[in-house]
C-alpha cells in the first residue's frame, strides 16, 4: 500500500484551495495534490486527454476531493460521471462544500459520494478535518487503480 | 106590477102573442141567474126560482112554505128584521151585502135587493128579494189585486237591478233622416252606471250627436238595424268620441214604430289595451324569434304531440315535413348525452323545475352540434303537468370558443407556472450563491487573519494583534448575518404540511432541546392543557424557539427570566400567549419588530441579528395565522400567535 498516492482537488476558489493545501501541510501530509480549477478540467484529467495522457506527470488520483459549486460543470455532475465510469467509479470521492443544504447532502450520497464535509468557517477545524480524512484513507484499504498499458 | 105567486110552469105553457110586462116577468123569473125569493107576512117562503135553487141547493118543493130563517146564519138572524123594518118605513133595499146559508151547510156571500109586497090597501103582506152570488166577483177582485202586486214587485226588482248593475244601460230612440237612414239617436233613459261607463252627464233626453259630435256612423247603422229588424245584436266597438272600447248588447223594445232600442254595455278599454299589448308583444316575440335563430318547441304531455318550429328541426337535422316523436328526438341526441337529457326532463316534470340542458346532437350526415335547450312545465288547475315548451339554440360556436379559451387558459397557466418555477429556482440559486459564494471569502479572511496571528503574531505589537482580532470578529459577524438571511429565505416553504398539533408537546421539545431556551436563569410556567392548533410541527418548533429564546434573553443582566405560556380559544381560532418579565420593547420599535433585521435592543448588550421574529411572522403567516405583541418597557412583553383551531 503506497502512501504517496495522488490527491485530486476540484476547487474553483483559489483561497479555499490554498487553505486546504496549508491544512494538509499543517498535518505533514505531503502527497502530491493535483489542483483542478473546475470539473471539466478534472474530466479531461481522469480521461487522460491532452496533456493528461502523460500519467507519469499526471498520475491517476487515488482520492478525489470535490467542491459542489464549480463552473461549467457542477461537482455533482462530475460525481455522477465518475460513478458511471467503469474505471473511475472505484475512486473514493469526498465532497467538500460550503453548502449545508439537506438536498445537496442527500443528492451527493445518492450519487455515491464517500464522505460529505461542510467547509468549516475557521481554519483550525479545517486542519482537523484534513487530518482525519488522511488518517481514514491511509489506513483504510483503497481499491486498485486501473492498469494502463 | 104584481108578481105572480103561481108556479111558473103553468104560465110558461101559455104562449104569449106579444111581449108585455106581464108576460115578461115569468120569463125573467125563470131565466134569471140571481135567486128570486119571496116571503109572506109570517116569514114563510112563498116563491123560489131556478136561480135560488142553484144558489142555495134547495128545490122549490123542499123550501116553499118553510121559514125564511133557514137561509140566514144564526149570527145574522136580525138581518131579516132590519130588511123588513126598512121596507115598512118605505125604503128600498139595494145591494145589501149579506151572508146566507146553503142547503149543504156552507155559507155564501150575497148582495140583496128587496122590495115590499103590499095588498090593495097598501099593507105590507110580504117581501120579494133578489140575491146575487158575490163569489165570482170577489175571486176576480182578489186575482186582480194579486197581479197588480206582482207587477209592482217585478217593477221594483227591475229598478233595483237597473240602478245597481255595473253595466251601463240606456233606452234609445233611433232617429232616421229623410232617406230613411239612421242618423242619430236620442237617449230616453239611462241607469246610474251609464255616466261612469261613458263619462256623459245628463244625457237623458239628448241626442247623441249633441253629446258626441264625431260619433261614428256605424253606431247609428247598428242601432237602426236593431230598431227596424228587431234582431238583438252583440258587438265590440270603439267610440272615438269617448275614446273607449265597449262590449254592447242591443235589443229592440216596444213596437217597430217606436224605434226604441235598449242598450246594455260595458267599458272594455282596459281589456282591449291588454289584448293589444299582448298582440304587440306576440308580434315582437315572433320577430325576435325569427331574427334570433332560436328554435321553439312545445310538447303536449297529455297527447304526446310535439310541435317544433322549423329552426328547431333544422338544429336537430330533422326534415321540416317530419313529425317529431320522442324516439326521433332521442335518436338525434348524442348517445353519451341521452341519459342526462332524459334524466333532466324527468326531473323537470317531477319537480316542476325549469329545464335547461346542454348536449350534443348528431345529424344524420354525421355532423355534430351543441345545443342549449330550455323549457318550462305548465300545469292545469289540478296540478297535472299538461305541457312543456321552450327554446333551443345552437351553441356550437360558443362551445368551440369556450374549448379554445379553456385551452388558452390552460396554456397560460402552464406558461405562468413554468415562469414561476423558473423564478423559484432562480431564487433558490440566488440563496445558494449567497450562502456559498459570499461565505467563502469570509472563510478566507478568517483563516488568513488566524494564520497571520499564529505565524506572525510575534512580529506584531498588541495593536496589530488587536486589528487581526477585529478582522476575525467582523468576518464571523458577517457569516452569521448571511446564515440568517438564508434561514429567513428558507423559513416555512410554501408547501407546508398542515396537521393537528399538540402545543404542549411542541413547547416541551423546544424547552428541552434548544440551548438558547433552556438556560439556567429561566423558569417556564405552562397553563395546563393548551388548545390544539392546525399547523406544521417543525415550523412551530422554529417559531416558538425564536419567541422563547427572546423571552429568556431580554432580561436585565443577571436577572431571572420567568415565562408564562397559555392559550385562549375564540371561535375557530386559538391564540397562544408567551409572557415574559423582560426589559420590554420601546413603543417606537414595536411596529417594526417583525421586520427582518430590526432589533429592539440594538447596542444594549444583547446580541442577535434581528431575524428571529421576522422568521416567526413569516412562518405563522404561511400557516394561515397571525402574530402580535404587547409590551411595556421595564415590565415585559407578551407575544401571541394565532392559528386555526385543530378541532
Amino acid at each position: 500500500m503506497k502512501t504517496n498516492y495522488t490527491i485530486m482537488v476540484v476547487e474553483d476558489e483559489e483561497n479555499d484551495f490554498y487553505l486546504l493545501e496549508r491544512a494538509f501541510k499543517k498535518n505533514k501530509i505531503t502527497n502530491p495534490i493535483q489542483w483542478m480549477k473546475d470539473s471539466m478540467e478534472a474530466l479531461h484529467y481522469l480521461k487522460g486527454e491532452g496533456i493528461y495522457a502523460n500519467r507519469k506527470e499526471f498520475p491517476f488520483p487515488e482520492i478525489v476531493i470535490l467542491d459542489l459549486k464549480t463552473p461549467r460543470m457542477t461537482g455533482l455532475e462530475l460525481l455522477a460521471w465518475i460513478r458511471d465510469h467503469p474505471e473511475c467509479r472505484v475512486i473514493p470521492t469526498i465532497i467538500m462544500s460550503s453548502s449545508k443544504q439537506d438536498s445537496d447532502v442527500q443528492k451527493a450520497y445518492e450519487l455515491g459520494a464517500n464522505t460529505y464535509f461542510v467547509k468549516p468557517s475557521d481554519f483550525q477545524t479545517l486542519v482537523e478535518m484534513t487530518k482525519s480524512l488522511h488518517d481514514y484513507w491511509l489506513r483504510g484499504t483503497r481499491p486498485d487503480l486501473p492498469r494502463r498499458s | 106590477m104584481v108578481p105572480r105567486t103561481q108556479p111558473r110552469h103553468e104560465s110558461r105553457k101559455r104562449a104569449p102573442s106579444r111581449p108585455t110586462a106581464e108576460k115578461l116577468l115569468p120569463a125573467i123569473f125563470d131565466s134569471c141567474q140571481d135567486a128570486i125569493v119571496s116571503r109572506d107576512e109570517a116569514g114563510l117562503i112563498t116563491t123560489w126560482n131556478a136561480g135560488a135553487e142553484k144558489l142555495f141547493g134547495y128545490t122549490p118543493e123542499e123550501i116553499i112554505g118553510k121559514p125564511i130563517e133557514i137561509l140566514i146564519p144564526e149570527d145574522r138572524r136580525n138581518d131579516e128584521e132590519i130588511i123588513m123594518n126598512r121596507l115598512r118605513e118605505g125604503g128600498l133595499i139595494g145591494y145589501y151585502p149579506a151572508r146566507r146559508c146553503r142547503k149543504d151547510g156552507s155559507t155564501v156571500e150575497v148582495s140583496i135587493s128587496a122590495s115590499a109586497i103590499r095588498n090593495r090597501d097598501g099593507r105590507i103582506i110580504g117581501a120579494a128579494k133578489i140575491m146575487r152570488d158575490l163569489t165570482p166577483s170577489l175571486q176576480a177582485q182578489a186575482e186582480l189585486d194579486r197581479s197588480t202586486r206582482a207587477l209592482n214587485e217585478s217593477e221594483i226588482r227591475y229598478r233595483i237591478l237597473f240602478d245597481s248593475i255595473d253595466e251601463g244601460f240606456c233606452v234609445l230612440e233611433v232617429l232616421f233622416d229623410q232617406a230613411n237612414r239612421p242618423c242619430d239617436y236620442r237617449i230616453l233613459e239611462v241607469n246610474p252606471a251609464f255616466e261612469r261607463q261613458t263619462g256623459l252627464r245628463d244625457a237623458t233626453g239628448k241626442g247623441i250627436r249633441e253629446l258626441i259630435p264625431n260619433h261614428e256612423q256605424y253606431w247609428f247603422d247598428i242601432y237602426g238595424r236593431v230598431a227596424t229588424t228587431g234582431r238583438p245584436v252583440r258587438f265590440e266597438n270603439r267610440s272615438r268620441g269617448l275614446q273607449r272600447w265597449y262590449d254592447v248588447y242591443a235589443f229592440r223594445i216596444g213596437s217597430i214604430r217606436e224605434r226604441k232600442v235598449a242598450v246594455l254595455f260595458n267599458d272594455i278599454t282596459k281589456r282591449k289595451e291588454t289584448e293589444e299589448t299582448l298582440r304587440d308583444a306576440q308580434v315582437k316575440l315572433q320577430l325576435a324569434i325569427e331574427g334570433s335563430d332560436i328554435g321553439i318547441w312545445d310538447w303536449n304531455i297529455i297527447t304526446g304531440e310535439r310541435v317544433w318550429s322549423d329552426r328547431s328541426k333544422e338544429m336537430f337535422g330533422i326534415p321540416l315535413a317530419s313529425t317529431v316523436t320522442r324516439e326521433l328526438f332521442l335518436e338525434r341526441v348524442h348517445p353519451d348525452d341521452r341519459a342526462s337529457v332524459t334524466t333532466a326532463l324527468a326531473a323537470a316534470l317531477e319537480q316542476g323545475n325549469d329545464y335547461s340542458q346542454e348536449y350534443r346532437v348528431i345529424h344524420p350526415d354525421g355532423q355534430q352540434r351543441w345545443v342549449l335547450t330550455k323549457g318550462r312545465v305548465f300545469y292545469d288547475d289540478q296540478g297535472t303537468a299538461t305541457r312543456m315548451s321552450g327554446t333551443v339554440i345552437d351553441i356550437t360556436a360558443s362551445k368551440r370558443t369556450q374549448e379554445e379559451s379553456k385551452e388558452h387558459l390552460e396554456r397560460l397557466i402552464a406558461e405562468r407556472t413554468a415562469r414561476l418555477q423558473e423564478t423559484v429556482s432562480e431564487l433558490e440559486s440566488f440563496s445558494y450563491t449567497v450562502s456559498h459564494d459570499l461565505r467563502s471569502p469570509l472563510r478566507a479572511m478568517q483563516a488568513f487573519a488566524y494564520m497571520t496571528a499564529e505565524e506572525y503574531g510575534a512580529c506584531l505589537d498588541e495593536t496589530g494583534r488587536g486589528y487581526l482580532k477585529r478582522i476575525d470578529a467582523a468576518a464571523r459577524r458577517m457569516d452569521t448575518l448571511i446564515q440568517d438571511v438564508i434561514a429567513y429565505s428558507r423559513a416555512a416553504p410554501a408547501s407546508l404540511e398542515i396537521m393537528p398539533v399538540n402545543l404542549n408537546d411542541i413547547l416541551e421539545e423546544v424547552i428541552q432541546q434548544y440551548p438558547s431556551v433552556n438556560v439556567a436563569h429561566a423558569t417556564f410556567e405552562i397553563a395546563g392543557q393548551l388548545h390544539g392548533v392546525s399547523g406544521s410541527p417543525s415550523t412551530l418548533v422554529q417559531v416558538l424557539s425564536n419567541i422563547l429564546t427572546n423571552a429568556v434573553k431580554f432580561v436585565p443582566h443577571g436577572g431571572k427570566a420567568h415565562v408564562k405560556v397559555w392559550t385562549e380559544r375564540s371561535g375557530e381560532k386559538v391564540r397562544l400567549f408567551v409572557q415574559d418579565n423582560g426589559i420590554g420593547i420601546p413603543e417606537e420599535v414595536l411596529p417594526k419588530i417583525f421586520e427582518p433585521f430590526q432589533r429592539g435592543h440594538a447596542d444594549r448588550g444583547y446580541d442577535g441579528t434581528g431575524i428571529g421574529l421576522a422568521i416567526a411572522r413569516k412562518a405563522v403567516t404561511r400557516m394561515g395565522g397571525s402574530i402580535g405583541v404587547k409590551s411595556t418597557v421595564g415590565q415585559g412583553s407578551t407575544f401571541w400567535i394565532e392559528l386555526p383551531a385543530s378541532t
